[in-house]
């Protein structure tokens, strides 16, 4: 634990839960930013954002004295676990009780993590266009990225996420994913280089 | 927050600091620093950083600018917020009711709308409505959603599901629709594919088991198609496109029926931003090609219907992962296609992948035209009848062929069979030698004793090859025998007696065409190996002479003469082959003849006949060369196809193709025209042929032509042809199995005169008509397949019926029994013409099934039955006016159209119905106006 870790802890075990609030507003951007990028696209509008930093806050403050006890990861990256969670259950909730709907008319892209990932990712690639042909094309590269990137490693591919959309540190990636701090670095690099060649591929970017 | 970089970060401008942090691969911290500059707004330039850190400039230049683009791209579209944003209001709002309706509960969601289950209170029925997502209140948006909405309807068809009306409320739409107790396809195709690998027994308990045994099996699948191709029709035939449909929009019922939803909801909805959501990407793989370029028709809903039913018989995407593209490379259209379903399963009955891979061909072109053919096709597979989709050539449709003509079949036989199989393997081993021993080549690795190997794996592929080409090419001659008499675009008289010919295409059974585009496939490959075997070279450049032919054959007419060209310049590289040139440029010259461009068919005939003129003067004893040079001096100066009988009036000047030589002889009786001058052409191949023939007494190929040249030369109004008659009647006792004397025989024996004949000649044209009557009763009894006996049959029964119905008014009174023949001949006449037209879907048969049955309505007025010779009238009338006017044929139905509402007319009149009689005759002059409102006569 560096010693910027250590002194967080210090702060949260001494402050009460005044200490924690100033400590998950400084952190509240970043985990907005989490659930906004992992947030089922039905879901948007649906369910806000803030509910479920809402809700993940209640728990964080129910269940911080307990981690203080014998914290084995940092503190955002344990608030960022339980922020996750809480999203999770939430599309569980949403989306989970109309699975066996037959006539319901959305198909459920599987729901899982790493697919998830893959498309929000695509569709932030692709970003904006206008016109109706060229929307189609573009919608087709989205689906063709999305496609690109599920054969990505799942590892590589939440390394790229995490560093470009939930904008973490070097540092913090390699904590969530419990990797060591030069294996994260050395998977962001590889990650990068997939990336670049499935771009190539599918958009045609170096043409 | 804790950034472990965050030293570096801040003096990224002294370079050297990304050495610092000695667990981190160095381009991830200058990544961060390029990362931490675009977002900050810095626009760091890639460059830049490449030149600052030049051991890493490679990778910088490559991995950067990816970067740049996650990091540029904004976070979520704005309309994709404000669309969920309507979709959550939804949500929350618990909307209990909309209008007249009672909201009962929610039914599903998509990418358009939600949908409700409602209660109608003023009628009291249970409707769904579709709220869709679009929150609008722009006039013209408005007004267009309406009027798709309308439009929609209108549909009232069993398998569509009928719309009651739109409203909006807070400027949402709704769409109020029957309710439906089924499921989207795609959810049964979902389903479908989740059990597929289960075990049965385990889920035949559960409920959804039932549904979805109405969408599996092939039989359901094929009836699936039906039903909805059925109800596209029916939208279709009112003018509406559906535009979207897929397997979501195509809804299950529990006893197995199928509905079409959403009818023109894709179009009411385009160009909103709700178009644009996620859900619309899956779809997007169900649309025509032509569709992205904003040119929907009927036919881009017959596509999607195409790969839809691909869909549920596979539980694939059409699409694989490569050719995922095929919309981003439109450019490149040829290059994608899709895999025959058959593919991912075997058990798919041939018909039915034939039948899908039609409809959702590429080009629409190539698709069924209508949705009711594309329903007509599966309703024949499923009643086990031939299927119109013409498949590509296989094993079964050599059997079925076999099948169908017994007496060909017996010639060429299994052994036939067997040799094209034996062709088709072994020119592929021999195709893969070569390519490996190439590749070999390239890599210059091989070590000698594999490349002996490898080249005496070559000659033997070559060895075998030669003989399967032999083969190949023995059966290739009786599916395309050098035909020296090819079959002429028949003539029918206009208005004022003169000639119209009527072009025709090349016409084959569809079993016979499947086979040449197969042996097509075969000659195709082979003529673009590069050998350096002469002997191969050789093949290869018949072979581009055999897919000339084939082509031909076709009626592809571009592709026929660019093999041929290709041919002719194989040759000409070989050095040495001027005969076979030679045989070429006539080919070429029939090929031009048959797409009436005259000039360069004479061209080619006579480059041929230079060539052959060379050979000859050089190698007097080259027989061949002589015969072949005879064969074009008849092509060229064979003329155009005329009745020799019908003088008419005289056509207006300069149409007279006929007269185009000075100084004819005196006219002959009966204000006959004149017989013009033979060509000197004509006359040389008659030399060389008479010589011919007294240098091998007997030859009969050297008779034939000479029948024929004579018959070219003796043509002309009222002469009967005797000499060619009698030189065709004896090679047809000597030969009596040869079908090609036998036709031209009945051919010169019907090329009799038919009008301005007093009554012993017309007695005379009618025992040479009977006589080739008799004769191709005969050839088609044994050769029931092909259809050039049976149209030639169908000419002469109407020559004699017309002559008969003619020789019967001859007398005082009118010689019943002849009346009574002639209503026979023409009967039959029309009737196998009317199978042929059943079988040959092509306009110049349709034409003259229409003009025999004018010819049976003239006959039944003239025998007083007035009131059946309306009800064929009308119907010729009928046929005709279906034809479309095109450029080639326009002059002919216009004549036709003219002399048949004449005849129209007199049946009125005679049933005294005069009124409607002197309509028909106003018609008749309406025709004759257009015709002179565009002359288009050559």
């Amino acid at each position: 634990m560096d010693p910027e870790t250590l002194r967080e802890f210090e702060l949260l075990r001494e402050g009460g839960p005044q200490a924690v609030a100033d400590l998950y507003s400084q952190y509240r951007l970043q985990l907005e930013r989490m659930v906004d990028f992992r947030m089922d696209r039905r879901l948007l509008g649906r369910v806000d954002a803030g509910d479920i930093l809402q809700d993940s806050y209640i728990e964080i403050a129910r269940r911080v004295d307990s981690f203080l006890e014998d914290p084995a990861v940092s503190f955002f990256v344990w608030a960022r676990q339980i922020t996750w969670q809480t999203l999770m259950m939430s599309h569980r909730s949403h989306l989970g009780a109309r699975k066996r709907d037959a006539r319901q008319e959305v198909r459920l892209h599987g729901g899982g993590f790493s697919e998830g990932t893959s498309v929000s990712l695509a569709s932030r690639l692709i970003g904006d266009v206008t016109s109706p042909s060229g929307r189609a094309i573009r919608e087709e590269q989205a689906q063709r990225l999305r496609e690109a990137l599920d054969s990505m490693d799942a590892i590589d591919r939440e390394v790229l996420a995490l560093r470009h959309f939930e904008q973490l540190s070097n540092k913090e990636v390699a904590a969530i994913l419990k990797l060591g701090k030069t294996a994260a670095s050395n998977r962001y690099v590889r990650a990068l280089e997939r990336l670049k060649k499935i771009m190539d591929e599918t958009l045609g970017t170096n043409s | 927050m804790i950034h472990d970089s965050e030293t570096n970060l801040d003096d990224t401008e002294c370079g050297g600091a990304d050495q610092s942090d000695p667990d981190r691969n160095p381009i991830d911290v200058l990544a961060e620093q390029f990362t931490r500059q675009c977002r900050e707004g810095l626009r760091p330039s890639i460059e830049d950083f490449a030149k600052r850190y030049p051991e890493q400039a490679q990778t910088i230049r490559e991995l950067f600018p990816s970067i740049e683009a996650i990091e540029q791209l904004g976070s979520h579209a704005e309309s994709e917020k404000r669309f969920a944003k309507d979709n959550a209001f939804f949500d929350r709002e618990q909307i209990e009711q909309i209008g007249d309706y009672r909201i009962v509960r929610e039914v599903g969601r998509g990418g358009m709308g939600i949908v409700y289950e409602a209660i109608q209170q003023s009628l009291g029925r249970h409707v769904a409505i579709k709220l869709l997502l679009q929150r609008s209140t722009s006039p013209k948006h408005v007004q267009r959603f309406e009027r798709e909405a309308r439009t929609a309807a209108n549909l009232h068809h069993t398998n569509i599901v009928q719309v009651f009306g739109v409203g909006s409320q807070d400027g949402f739409h709704y769409y109020v629709m029957q309710l439906i107790d089924g499921v989207g396809l795609d959810r049964v195709i979902e389903e479908l594919r989740a059990t597929r690998n289960d075990d049965p027994t385990q889920n035949a308990g559960k409920g959804f088991r039932n549904i979805h045994s109405y969408a599996s099996g092939y039989d359901n699948v094929a009836k699936i198609g039906k039903s909805v191709a059925e109800a596209l029709q029916h939208a279709h035939d009112h003018g509406t496109l559906h535009r979207d449909i897929k397997p979501a929009n195509l809804l299950l019922g529990g006893e197995g029926s199928i509905w079409v939803t959403d009818f023109g909801l894709a179009k009411a909805m385009e160009d909103t931003e709700v178009s644009r959501t996620g859900e619309v990407i899956g779809t997007l793989r169900f649309m025509a090609p032509e569709q992205f370029a904003g040119k929907p028709d009927p036919r881009s809903d017959i596509y999607s219907l195409g790969l839809t039913i691909y869909e549920l018989l596979t539980l694939q995407p059409a699409w694989d992962e490569k050719s995922r593209s095929h919309l981003l490379e439109k450019a490149d259209a040829r290059g994608h296609r899709i895999v025959p379903a058959s593919k991912h399963d075997s058990g798919i009955p041939r018909d039915l992948d034939t039948i899908v891979m039609k409809a959702c061909a590429r080009d629409p072109d190539d698709r069924y035209q209508t949705a009711a053919a594309l329903a007509e096709d599966l309703e024949n597979f499923l009643e086990g009848r031939p299927i119109k989709a013409r498949p590509p050539y296989s094993f079964e449709v050599f059997v079925k062929w076999c099948r169908r003509n017994p007496a060909i079949a017996a010639l060429s036989g299994i052994a036939a069979l067997l040799l094209t199989l034996v062709a088709v393997t072994t020119s592929i081993g021999y195709v893969r030698t070569n390519a490996a021993l190439k590749r070999e080549k390239e890599e210059q690795t091989r070590t000698e004793i594999a490349r002996r190997a490898a080249e005496l794996e070559k000659q033997k592929a070559e060895n075998t090859l030669g003989i399967s080409l032999d083969a190949l090419d023995r059966i290739y001659k009786r599916f395309v025998p050098d035909q020296i008499s090819s079959v002429e675009s028949e003539t029918v008289a206009g208005i004022d007696g003169e000639q119209l010919a009527i072009p025709t295409q090349a016409m084959l059974t569809p079993e016979t065409a499947a086979l040449l585009e197969d042996v097509l496939g075969f000659y195709d490959k082979f003529a673009h190996q590069d050998s350096d075997n002469l002997h191969l070279k050789r093949e290869a450049a018949k072979a581009n002479r055999r897919v000339g032919d084939i082509h031909r054959k076709l009626g592809h007419y571009d592709k026929s003469v660019q093999a041929y060209d290709n041919a002719v310049i194989m040759y000409r590289q070989m050095g040495d082959s001027d005969f076979e040139i030679a045989k070429i440029q006539t080919a070429l010259g029939n090929v031009f003849r048959e797409n009436d461009e005259r000039d360069l068919s004479h061209a080619a005939f006579f480059h041929s006949k230079r060539l052959l003129e060379k050979i000859t003067e050089s190698r007097p004893e080259s027989v061949k060369a002589r015969y072949e040079l005879a064969r074009t001096l008849y092509l060229l100066a064979k003329r155009k196809p005329h009745d020799p009988g019908n003088p008419g009036q005289l056509p207006p000047p300069g149409n007279d193709q006929r007269s185009r030589q000075n100084g004819g002889p005196p006219p002959g009786p009966g204000g006959r025209r004149a017989t013009p001058d033979p060509a000197p052409e004509l006359i040389r191949a008659i030399e060389i042929l008479e010589q011919l023939r007294l240098e091998h007494a007997g030859n009969p190929d050297y008779q034939f032509l000479l029948a024929l040249c004579i018959r070219e030369r003796d043509m002309g109004p009222g002469v009967r042809g005797e000499k060619a008659t009698e030189l065709l009647r004896d090679l047809c006792e000597r030969y009596p199995n040869q079908p090609d004397y036998q036709l031209e025989l009945a051919e010169s024996l019907s090329r009799v005169p038919i009008h301005g004949l007093g009554a012993a000649e017309t007695d005379d044209s009618i025992v040479r008509l009977r006589q080739a009557v008799a004769c191709l009763k005969s050839l088609v009894e044994s050769h029931q397949n092909v259809m050039e006996y049976r149209k030639t049959k169908a000419h002469s029964l109407h020559k004699l019926g017309t002559l008969l119905r003619m020789r019967a008014e001859f007398g005082e009174d009118v010689d019943s029994a002849k009346m009574d023949e002639a209503l026979e001949y023409l009967q039959s006449a029309v009737v196998v013409q009317k199978e042929l037209c059943s079988e040959f879907d092509a306009p110049s048969y349709v034409l003259w099934l229409s003009r025999m049955q004018q010819s049976l309505a003239e006959a039944l007025l003239q025998n007083n039955d007035p009131k059946k010779a309306l009800e064929l009238i009308e119907n010729s009338i009928m046929i005709s006016s279906q034809l479309s006017l095109d450029v080639k044929r326009r002059d002919v139905i216009l004549h036709t159209l003219i002399t048949q509402h004449d005849v129209l007319s007199n049946v009125l009149e005679s049933l005294g119905r005069n009124g409607e009689a002197s309509a028909a005759r106003e018609t008749s002059h309406e025709f004759r106006n257009q015709l002179h409102e565009r002359p288009m006569r050559r």
